[in-house]
């Protein structure tokens, strides 16, 4: 009984091994009032619970505002305005004592957060479920997504931080 | 030679090896950096002044640095081209070759090549290229040319020559040092001091066994640099090691052929010469027992060594050859000891080496510290700064809460005296003169604790002081750059051009010094340009056929001033007004309005230029909006003065620093504001309803004049003025260009040293705010723009 399991667990083990050979994704997946955005693990560097953010004025409003992040001043975008969505934080001078979320990105020598929800869960795309190209031509503003995951019957969106970036610089 | 570094008998050791080479690349490269400016600036002087000797000797002197430095590391591309470089130059020192305009020229050239060759190694590439061949041929071919000095050569000077020659020879003999040596001439190497001797006393006291070391390392070796360091590691395994010869500061800097130890140790003294033979390293070692009886032969030798004796003894042997010579223990020859022993064929003269020795001794005083350190320091200091503005915070509340309840517990206590007590109240009373005991005991801790606060504040100002100062590099970094700059660009547009450059030594922050550089390099191709006409058109106008331009850095309170000045023609303010028409910046009516400081604000236009022909240096009409918009980016402003016909001034003012501002902290619509000291004149409060409408402006009554209003709430936060309700507010009268503006504010917290975080600009994209600050109670505030909150509050309406 006792080697059985081991063996059992040893299998499995195996397959997972096998699985990760083929992974084209492996990213967190969170929420967004009821939609799910996953992001390649490799572009986060923290996750941190929402402080106080303080909102600069004569600035874009899908730019919440600034936080204080050991010392450095950072910004804090809107993902729910960046992405066309309603966010009933818009234009709070001061946002605090909210129960989110703050994903912490960096890319080359910028630092910025996004807020969310909540944390759906780790994620993982291998071919069989990563879908890209003509597939995300249904979403609008596409161009900030890497692909299409495939998770049970949920269809999550894989946002490109290259894109997400570019298009964060390119808001007035 | 031809070895790779790390080829040596002790494989053991490569790792130390590596983490060494390693640093020594890295000391090396910095250090090269450093001689390159200065062999430029010699070159220059040179130029104007081809037999200044102290010009040749530093010049030499570099390139001997340097290709010493290479052959260390393993460079051989740079060793290369310095050898070649110090073959030619030592002939000029000797005269027997004097240096024409060319043939500067081709030194330059090389100066860039290494330039471009150590960025390459700096990069952990290597940069070679046929470029490096000319060069060395056409160095030959300076060297071959053979061109006498016109200046004649004195006797003394030919005999000088000579001597040098000479001693270039005996260099060149190979140093053979006998075994069983006289031990006092070792010890004498040595330089024993006292102390040295007390401590060899003490471990011979304990009968341990003592030997004096010596070591004449091989010059030729590739990694001769670390061999000391490498006989230092093998011998502490061994013994303990009481003194090294010469010194470690001194070794780091430089290879010395013989260096010498004493050590204690159980081992005896073939072992100590086995384990420490490292064939290629060294030529030969002595190893010296020193028992009871020995010591007492030194320690009565001792004191005559570094008395006039022993030079004495030296001069009667100076006629042979005398190989020991190295090891002449004099100390005041010691300068030119380390000549003959780091560079073999390279006898400096006297002059030379005091010089060098005064190198040497800044050297000591002074500490490379990699400059994020110092960042770092920086940032610390910012936390502090904030933490005791917190402190400070807290403190006031106590001193208001405390006022409070000292009141309080008068009353309550004169009007406990007053009633007559039963024996159980009295209890109560008693109870009370111990809660009143208590807290007068707590008030004046309470007092000594805002004492502490002020030590505190005393403190961090003046390490906000130091640190700052710490960050501040003379202006010469910058300026240092220019002469050769100025000398290509007037060489290639044919025009003569002197530059004098005054106040290199003026303090500036080393965070501004890369931003001010481009500015300068723009205006001063300017100058050069446009400023100074060709010597034809300078001799028709009477001025003389060298142009002059003067760069000069000033203190100024708490700013420095950058002045370029130059006697050329000059603005033509007709032509700059035509211009601005023509491109259509200003109406032609408008145009004729403009008074002489207006049109000269016209030059810092985007896309406007005078210059008759557009070169490749300036004149395609960017440059001095560009300049304005850089200088203004790092807290600064250009002014600009000229005169048609006789020359133009520019002068940039800068802050001292960037990172800790003084700042008037205020609070708008509930967030915190800075406005930076340096621009507020004045703070008032007025009444609001007070404010006259004029021409669609608000505008207040200051001693007779009438000043423009603009309100924050309403700039940040879109709410307009509330008039009728006989609001008393304050109002920052600040200085725009040339005239005042009042800002109103809801509150101010007061004056405070304010910490910039800078914002990521390419993402915070916000009018009127310039950084971040963390006030004391750890809520973010921004820091004003008022030049662009006052430029925006004027531009709709104008």
């Amino acid at each position: 009984m006792e080697d059985n399991k081991i063996l059992n667990r040893k299998v499995s083990e195996e397959v997972k091994e096998d699985k990760k050979a083929k992974t084209l994704f492996q990213g967190i997946a969170f929420r967004l009032d009821d939609a799910v955005y996953a992001m390649d693990v490799m572009t986060i560097q923290e996750i941190i619970f929402a402080n106080k953010i303080y909102r600069v004025p004569n600035t874009s409003e899908a730019l919440l505002g600034v936080l204080n992040l050991r010392g450095n001043i950072l910004p804090v975008y809107s993902l729910k305005q960046v992405l066309g969505m309603e966010d009933r934080l818009r234009g709070r001078i001061l946002i605090h004592d909210e129960e989110k979320y703050i994903v912490m990105i960096k890319k080359d020598k910028d630092v910025f957060g996004i807020m969310i929800d909540a944390i759906h869960k780790n994620l993982s795309a291998t071919e069989d479920n990563f879908r890209t190209g003509k597939y995300l031509d249904r979403w609008s503003r596409n161009n900030i997504f890497s692909g299409v995951i495939l998770d049970g019957d949920k269809e999550i969106l894989a946002i490109q931080v290259e894109n997400l970036l570019k298009y964060i610089i390119g808001m007035k | 030679m031809g070895k790779t570094p790390g080829n040596h008998s002790d494989p053991g050791g490569e790792a130390f090896m590596n983490d060494l080479s390693q640093e020594l690349v890295k000391e090396f490269l910095n250090e090269a950096f450093e001689l390159l400016d200065n062999l430029e600036k010699c070159l220059l002087e040179l130029e104007k002044n081809p037999t200044d000797d102290k010009s040749i000797n530093e010049v030499f002197r570099a390139a001997h640095t340097i290709k010493g430095g290479a052959g260390t590391v393993g460079f051989p591309e740079i060793q290369e081209l310095t050898h070649t470089m110090e073959d030619v130059l030592d002939l000029v020192r000797k005269k027997s070759l004097s240096l024409t305009f060319p043939d500067v020229s081709v030194l330059l050239k090389c100066r860039d090549e290494l330039e471009r060759m150590l960025t390459a190694r700096e990069n952990n590439g290597e940069h070679i290229t046929p470029e490096k061949d000319a060069l060395l041929a056409a160095l030959r071919q300076i060297k071959e040319s053979n061109r006498q000095t016109p200046v004649s050569v004195t006797q003394a000077e030919l005999e000088n020559a000579k001597r040098v020659k000479k001693e270039k020879e005996t260099e060149d003999r190979k140093v053979v040092v006998n075994n069983g040596k006289d031990i006092q001439a070792v010890s004498r190497f040595l330089e024993l001091s006292n102390y040295d001797l007390s401590l060899v006393n003490e471990f011979l006291g304990q009968n341990r066994k003592v030997y004096f070391l010596k070591y004449s390392l091989n010059e030729n070796y590739e990694m001769k640099g670390v061999s000391a360091f490498q006989i230092f590691a093998l011998l502490n395994d061994v013994s303990e090691i009481i003194k090294i010869h010469p010194n470690i500061e001194l070794l780091e800097k430089d290879f010395f052929k013989q260096i010498g130890f004493v050590i204690a140790s159980d081992r005896d003294a073939a072992y100590i010469k086995d384990k420490t033979w490292l064939r290629d390293l060294i030529d030969e070692v002595e190893v010296l027992p020193v028992g009871t009886e020995e010591f007492r032969l030194i320690d009565a030798g001792t004191p005559t060594a570094t008395t006039p004796a022993a030079p004495v003894k030296q001069e009667t042997v100076p006629a042979k050859p005398e190989p020991a010579k190295q090891e002449t223990p004099s100390p005041e020859k010691k300068a030119d000891i380390v000549h003959v022993d780091t560079k073999p064929g390279a006898k400096p003269e006297k002059g030379e080496a005091g010089q060098e020795e005064s190198i040497q001794k800044r050297n000591v005083s002074t500490l490379r510290v990699e400059s994020w350190k110092v960042d770092e320091l920086m940032n610390l200091l910012g936390e502090l700064v904030i933490t005791k503005a917190t402190f400070s915070q807290i403190n006031a509340d106590f001193d208001r809460i405390s006022g409070d309840i000292k009141m309080t517990l008068k009353e309550f206590v004169s009007g406990i005296m007053k009633l007559s007590l039963t024996g159980e109240e009295e209890a109560v009373a008693e109870k009370n003169r111990v809660l009143f005991q208590a807290l007068s005991d707590l008030f004046t801790s309470m007092d000594s604790y805002s004492e502490s606060i002020q030590k505190l504040n005393r403190i961090s100002s003046s390490l906000q002081e130091n640190v700052m100062n710490m960050r501040m590099v003379p202006i010469q970094m910058v300026f240092s750059r220019f002469p050769r700059l100025i000398r290509d660009i007037a060489d290639r547009l044919g025009k003569q051009i002197e530059l004098t450059i005054e106040g290199v030594e003026t303090e500036i922050d080393k965070g501004i010094v890369d931003d001010i550089f481009d500015p300068l390099i723009h205006i001063l191709r300017n100058a050069v340009d446009h400023g100074i006409e060709d010597p034809e058109t300078r001799r028709a106008s009477g001025k003389p056929e060298t142009g002059r331009i003067i760069l000069k850095a000033i203190h100024e309170g708490d700013s420095i001033v950058i002045e370029v000045s130059d006697d050329g023609k000059g603005f033509d303010t007709d032509a700059l007004k035509r211009k601005a028409v023509e491109n259509g910046f200003v109406t032609r009516e408008a145009a004729e309005k403009l008074t002489p400081k207006d049109i000269l604000g016209l030059a810092f236009l985007p896309g406007l230029s005078t210059a008759q022909v557009v070169s490749d240096l300036s004149g395609r009409g960017v440059g001095m909006d560009v300049v304005k918009k850089k200088i203004e980016e790092i807290g600064g402003n250009v002014g600009l003065s000229t005169v048609k016909g006789k020359g133009t001034k520019i002068s940039i003012r800068l802050p001292l620093t960037l990172a800790i501002i003084q700042g008037l902290l205020i609070v708008v619509n509930g967030m915190h504001y800075v406005i930076p000291v340096a621009s507020v004149e004045e703070t008032v409060i007025i009444n609001v309803d007070d404010l006259k409408d004029i021409n669609g402006r608000y505008t207040m009554e200051l001693r007779g004049k009438f000043v423009p209003v603009m309100s924050l709430v309403d700039f940040f936060y879109g709410q307009p003025i509330e008039f009728g309700k006989n609001a008393k507010q304050y109002c920052i009268v600040a200085r725009y260009s040339d005239n005042l503006v009042g800002i109103l504010v809801s509150e101010v917290v007061g004056e405070q040293d304010i910490v910039i975080k800078p914002l990521n600009t390419k993402l915070i994209k916000s009018t009127g705010i310039s950084a971040a600050t963390i006030v004391g109670n750890g809520e973010i505030g921004y820091i004003v723009d008022t030049s662009q909150i006052i430029g925006q509050f004027f531009r709709p309406k104008s």
